[in-house]
């Protein structure tokens, strides 16, 4: 080989060969079983890892997926919880249909005739009845929010501020929902939108 | 027509590489490190890093290659704990000859002669001493060698001319 052609020196490989000579014996099972060995540490640091990975993202989304958090400035509410899905009691409940109750909403009257044939008569009603509510986007130039309508609530889902503006919720349900928008600092061009349900359960919306 | 040509395959089951390659490889860095136990376990490091990776590396042109590789990595990472550890005395002050280190080469030759030339061996820098001992020990290639030491082949003929010389040279001068 070309390699060796200026580099072979037979003697001095013999002579440092010696320095290590060959040892007896088969090497493999004793290597073999610090093979397995290596393997099964490495699977279970891998499946540590991955628990641990795992973890980490419940606890995260447990963190950050609360009621009412503000991440990345999108102020998020749960649509099924708080306050938002409470229904006053007055004569628009009372008046209205079966089809303008949320869900969940308690209306402690007199009975309404949409009350079911367990009611007992006399005592306050409790009526559940399956309304889906349903989502809706307002834009402004501001910014653009999400809500949840139901014929008697409107909940805040999300805010989400154009670029260059904050997002600044003033009331987030269940009677109205407000966000400003606002450019810059204090000063600065400032937008709104203001929803609220009306009493016939339209959404009356106010965007400037 | 084409003419058909036979080709020897490389061995690509794990326990016929390691029987092949693992006494040479043992072998040639037990005179890099002085030591067969350090050799033997860089190498074995090496074919366990392999173990479990095979399906991958079995694939290789080369897998011997590869597991050569890790094995002079796990080499030099040996050399230079064992300089940081002999820093560390020395600034504390302490003198070498209270210092309880491993003697070098650690497996005492047979005969004075072979002492003496472990000696001159273990005087060698580390990369002359390497590519000394891959490819008069291991009869690997100049190509080889530089593969396995992640250095062009100039640099490996560099390094086994210097070594060669060193070695001649004190040799002779002891003579």
């Amino acid at each position: 080989m070309n390699d060796h052609d200026d580099l072979d020196d037979p003697g001095l490989a013999a002579a440092l060969g010696a320095l290590a000579p060959e040892a007896g014996g088969d090497p493999y099972p004793a290597a073999h079983r610090r093979f397995v060995r290596h393997r099964r540490r490495r699977r279970v640091a891998a499946a540590a890892a991955g628990v641990a990975g795992v973890a980490a993202v419940v606890t995260a989304f447990a963190v950050l997926g609360g009621n009412g958090t503000d991440v990345a400035g999108v102020r998020t509410v749960s649509p099924a919880g708080g306050p938002s899905t409470s229904v006053p009691a007055g004569p628009t409940a009372s008046s209205s249909t079966s089809t303008t109750l949320s869900p969940s909403t308690t209306t402690p009257t007199s009975p309404s005739p949409t009350a079911g044939p367990d009611t007992p008569a006399g005592s306050a009603t409790s009526t559940t009845t399956a309304v889906a509510p349903r989502d809706e986007t307002v834009e402004s130039a501001g910014g653009t929010v999400r809500v949840r309508v139901t014929p008697t609530s409107v909940s805040l889902l999300g805010s989400t501020p154009a670029a260059g503006y904050t997002a600044d919720v003033r009331a987030s349900g269940p009677e109205d929902v407000e966000v400003r928008f606002r450019a810059g600092s204090s000063g600065g061009t400032e937008h709104r939108i203001r929803l609220r349900i009306r009493s016939d359960g339209t959404l009356e919306r106010e965007v400037t | 027509m084409l003419d058909t040509v036979p080709v020897v395959a490389a061995p690509r089951d794990f326990e016929t590489v390691f029987r092949t390659a693992f006494e040479p490889m043992v072998r040639g860095l037990t005179v890099a490190t002085g030591s067969r136990a350090v050799a033997e376990d860089c190498v074995q490091e090496a074919f366990s890093r392999a173990f479990v990776r095979w399906r991958r590396i079995s694939g290789y042109d080369d897998p011997v290659a590869w597991v050569r590789h890790v094995a002079v990595n796990l080499v030099r990472d040996h050399h230079r704990r064992e300089q940081r550890k002999r820093a560390a005395v020395d600034r504390l002050g302490a003198r070498r000859e209270d210092v309880v280190t491993p003697p070098e080469p650690a497996d005492e030759p047979a005969d004075e002669r072979a002492g003496r030339l472990a000696e001159l061996v273990a005087a060698l820098p580390d990369q002359q001493r390497l590519a000394a001992s891959l490819f008069y020990v291991e009869q690997l290639s100049v190509r080889e060698t530089a593969a396995a030491m992640d250095l062009s082949d100039g640099a490996v003929k560099y390094h086994l001319h210097a070594a060669r010389a060193s070695l001649r040279r004190a040799w002779e001068e002891r003579a």
